[in-house]
């Protein structure tokens, strides 16, 4: 870590003040205790937090946030960490205020298909302890086994299924939030909204209006039949063009997720293996869900579609072993590919679901010009595309192409109106593109909105917005060091 | 006044105000009908700069939501920002204007076997109307609210700002979701002159299923049974005076054949009778587009027969009530609203209903001169949001032009 300027300690008084309320296990200032709070994700940057603070509650968190404003310490809410934009990086010389110890569920209302949680809940263990009810929570990142709730609230996840159900935003149903300057406030109600839909601003907010300390979700009831498919072709573009026929055949499968060559032969050659056949081009995972009745006829005409354009097989689950399996492939994809390279930066964008073939095709040509391994995973459904560069880090040349291949496949996604991100967020590393997707009045806006809730600049500074566009932000040099 | 504006949005985009144009019985000065953003920008940068207070009108199908005011200078009407900018049909997204009618869009993407996820009782509003009032009717059970639907909206802010918020696509969470925001401001914000929708596709059948039983009780305990049910109605409307529970099903035939089923038991456990009535939603779209008043009550689902009880209060003997039996929110069309004593009763009912609900919403969505003379049709926003929702409303209309003395600040 040679080269890395720690910033300053928190004063004596402040620590003390904050020891006394969370105990000693509640405000970590030692190097080596924080050393996993460096970076999130997005392993390519790191940098050191002034301290981790972790509170328990509600009003401890708007105590911390109090004490931290009198002395304008900016501060970083972090969950599990498990962030792909560096939303979580503690810029500014700020705080990190961990969820870890806010992990409880509060209240399970079954009748109601809701639930009160603390941030910190882990997004799987909420389906878990639902699922005795009939009821789960739908938004499912590839990361729900360790990402939280808080975290999935603050970046408007997604996940697989939320073509069918909804990402994270679509269901939230009212918060408790401490405002930076320790301020709480209620959003959302029992009856209908009554002045803006605060909620709804303040999900995807990245942490940038302060800290999200109970949310009430919606759950779904558990759908009482699943089908599952995998559906095999021989070239890229036939399974592209297929995704683009299902959705327009006015099918609404829950899923429909494609895994490219690349991505298949990771996961064979791993303990993952699933069956998936090494020389297939590309494979679909289709899933439909729902009730029983009519849902073998969406299925079958879904596999009818993936034959008419060329799938050389459609394999459909039996049941839940066989369904796992199809998924697996799936969702080991990532863990799978990580073993192929030394580093894995697993790209986020979105186009419409037409444009899907052309610009799929233009992202393995955009990598080949600049010598990359281009692996694909990702919710075809949505137009939601996850190219996955493989690369090693100590190799400058190499870095340096990745970077160049990755602003011209955004710009490739934005020029056919698309976006730059559809679920991990603009955080640290998408900042860059916002000038090329919004105008100077939009940004401005944004800021203005930022200002409201925000107005001395403290919560998750420097992110999201260029910081040009917010000049205020620009406080003590950032130090982004990029991990040697 | 006039002639400011004329140089403004052009000759014939402005007239006086006519008695035909009142909001609450007051007209407005003039109205304007510009026929783009950029006008639209200019007329809101000098009404602005001069303090004319603007109302927005789309459809004018709403027009007697929110408070009375004794003085409108402008009213900026929508009707010549119409039309479909963008459709591709396989993408299952259109893009529109915001002044075209809800009934124009429909048409439109009906012919590629697609609808408009927004069900407004009136296919007259314009969309930009139905998305500042996030206004839902029946199908929200299974499409929620209009907030889900926007993809992205062009907004002109009350001093001439075009700003352009969200995007094209399906899922995108690059900077705030500004949409959120605007969706059921009211006006407030800005002029939504573009927006960026989702469409989907048309079921492939359909079946409406009325049950009527005996008293209101047998009819919540049979429309808890059927939201248990493996096949959900995707709409379920407990109507009344005359008690009847009608329950929409779609998807593929056979799902629909089973929701039938599951309908019939449902009737025969509760002794309800029950018959088919295809055209019930549109009847009861009708009847709600007619009513002079329209009080929403709202609480969790769970409190649906609370919630009833209140409404009932609400309605008087001679009212009529219509509740989405799912979500936990009724509509109370009470009689009577446009005398005094009339006025003076449902201003009783809806304070006492307000004081006695503890989580619940008590909201008056469309309501006569004489009951908004004497009720808030909000009961106010919370205390704690409201300062947030003040600086907000400033950074978007900072002369405070916009719906001026109409809404909740």
């Amino acid at each position: 870590m040679a080269g890395v300027t720690l910033p300053p300690p928190l004063d004596a008084g402040l620590a003390a003040e904050l020891r006394a309320l969370l105990g000693d296990e509640g405000v970590l200032t030692s190097p080596s205790e924080m050393l996993v709070y460096e970076s999130d994700g997005l392993v390519a940057y790191r940098v050191p937090p002034r301290a981790v603070i972790l509170p328990r509650d509600t009003a401890e968190t708007a105590f911390v946030l109090r004490a931290l404003a009198e002395q304008r310490i900016p501060f970083v809410a972090r969950g599990a960490g498990t962030g792909l934009s560096g939303g979580a990086l503690a810029l500014e010389e700020a705080v990190v205020v961990s969820t870890a110890r806010m992990g409880q569920v509060l209240e399970l209302d079954a009748a109601n298909r809701r639930a009160r949680v603390q941030p910190g809940v882990i997004n799987a263990e909420l389906s878990r302890l639902a699922a005795p009810h009939g009821l789960y929570f739908a938004p499912d990142p590839s990361s729900q086994s360790a990402c939280t709730l808080g975290g999935n609230v603050a970046e408007n996840a997604g996940g697989p299924h939320c073509l069918k159900y909804g990402v994270t935003t679509d269901h939230v149903l009212a918060l408790t939030v401490v405002m930076p300057d320790g301020s709480v406030l209620e959003m959302g109600g029992d009856g209908e909204t009554i002045g803006y839909d605060l909620v709804g601003l303040w999900v995807g907010s990245e942490g940038t209006f302060g800290i999200a300390t109970e949310l009430t979700l919606a759950l779904a009831s558990l759908p009482e039949a699943r089908a599952t498919m995998l559906a095999i072709f021989d070239r890229l573009d036939d399974a592209s063009h297929a995704v683009s026929d299902v959705i327009g055949a006015g099918l609404l499968p829950a899923a429909l997720e494609m895994i490219d060559q690349a991505t298949i032969r990771a996961v064979e050659a791993s303990i993952f293996a699933a069956g998936y056949p090494v020389d297939a081009a590309a494979a679909l995972v289709i899933e439909f869900d729902g009730a029983r009745a009519g849902l073998d006829e969406e299925a079958a005409r879904a596999a009818d579609i993936c034959t008419a354009r060329g799938a050389r097989e459609v394999r459909l689950a039996n049941d839940d072993t066989e369904r796992d399996a199809l998924w697996r492939g799936r969702k080991k994809a990532f863990g799978a590919l990580g073993r192929l390279a030394p580093e894995l930066l697993v790209q986020d964008a979105v186009v419409p679901r037409t444009a899907l073939p052309r610009v799929l095709a233009r992202v393995m040509e955009i990598g080949a010009e600049h010598g990359l391994r281009i692996a694909n995973v990702f919710h075809a459904g949505d137009g939601n595309l996850h190219p996955c560069i493989l690369f090693d880090r100590r190799d400058p040349d190499q870095l340096e192409r990745v970077e160049r291949a990755s602003r011209e496949m955004m710009r490739v996604c934005v020029e056919a109106g698309g976006t730059v991100t559809g679920e991990h967020g603009i955080g640290l590393d998408k900042r860059e593109y916002m000038n090329g997707l919004f105008d100077e009045p939009t940004l401005q806006a944004m800021c203005s909105v930022k200002r409201v809730f925000d107005p001395a600049g403290l919560a998750n500074p420097a992110k999201v917005l260029p910081v040009r566009v917010c000049r205020e932000w620009v406080g003590p040099a950032t130090r982004v060091k990029v991990a040697p | 006044m006039i002639e400011r504006l004329r140089g403004l949005a052009g000759g014939d985009a402005v007239r006086s105000g006519r008695d035909d144009d009142a909001v609450h019985e007051v007209a407005p000065g003039v109205v304007v009908m510009p026929d783009g953003s950029d006008a639209c920008a200019a007329v809101l940068a000098a009404c602005s700069e001069e303090e004319w207070t603007v109302e927005i009108g789309g459809g004018r199908t709403a027009r007697s939501a929110g408070r009375p005011v004794s003085r409108i200078d402008v009213l900026l009407s929508t009707a010549r920002i119409r039309g479909v900018t963008e459709y591709e049909p396989d993408d299952l997204t259109i893009g529109v204007a915001g002044g075209t009618q809800i009934g124009d869009v429909r048409a439109r993407v009906a012919a590629a076997r697609q609808r408009l996820p927004l069900d407004p009782t009136s296919a007259r509003a314009s969309v930009g109307g139905v998305l500042a009032r996030g206004a839902a009717g029946p199908m929200r059970r299974s499409w929620a609210t209009p907030r889900r639907q926007v993809l992205g909206i062009e907004l002109v802010t009350g001093d001439g700002r075009v700003l352009s918020v969200g995007g094209r696509v399906v899922k995108n969470v690059a900077g705030y979701d500004l949409n959120k925001l605007i969706v059921g401001s009211a006006g407030t914000l800005g002029v939504i002159t573009r927006v960026h929708l989702r469409l989907l596709p048309l079921p492939r059948s359909s079946a409406t299923l009325v049950l009527e039983g005996s008293t209101r009780n047998v009819l919540t305990a049979a429309a808890r049974e059927l939201l248990e049910a493996p096949v959900e109605p995707v709409a379920l409307e407990l109507i009344g005076s005359r008690w009847r529970l009608i329950a929409l099903y779609e998807g593929a035939a056979e799902t629909v054949a089973a929701g039938i089923d599951a309908a019939n038991g449902v009737a025969t456990r509760a002794g309800a009778s029950i018959g088919r009535e295809d055209d019930a939603l549109e009847r009861l779209a009708a009847a709600e587009a007619g009513a002079p008043l329209v009080i929403r009550v709202a609480d969790l689902p769970s409190r649906l027969e609370g919630t009833l009880a209140i409404a009932q209060g609400i309605a008087g003997t001679s009212g009529t009530i219509a509740a989405h039996a799912g979500d936990g929110i009724a509509r109370v069309m009470p009689r009577g609203g446009s005398t005094a004593p009339g006025a003076a009763a449902i201003a009783a009912a809806i304070e006492e209903a307000r004081a006695g609900m503890k989580g619940g919403t008590v909201i008056i969505e469309r309501g006569t001169t004489e009951l908004l003379r004497l009720v808030d049709p909000w009961g106010g926003v919370p205390e704690s949001t409201l300062r947030l929702t003040r600086e907000l409303k400033r950074q978007f209309d900072p002369a405070g032009i916009l719906q001026h003395g109409r809404w909740v600040t």
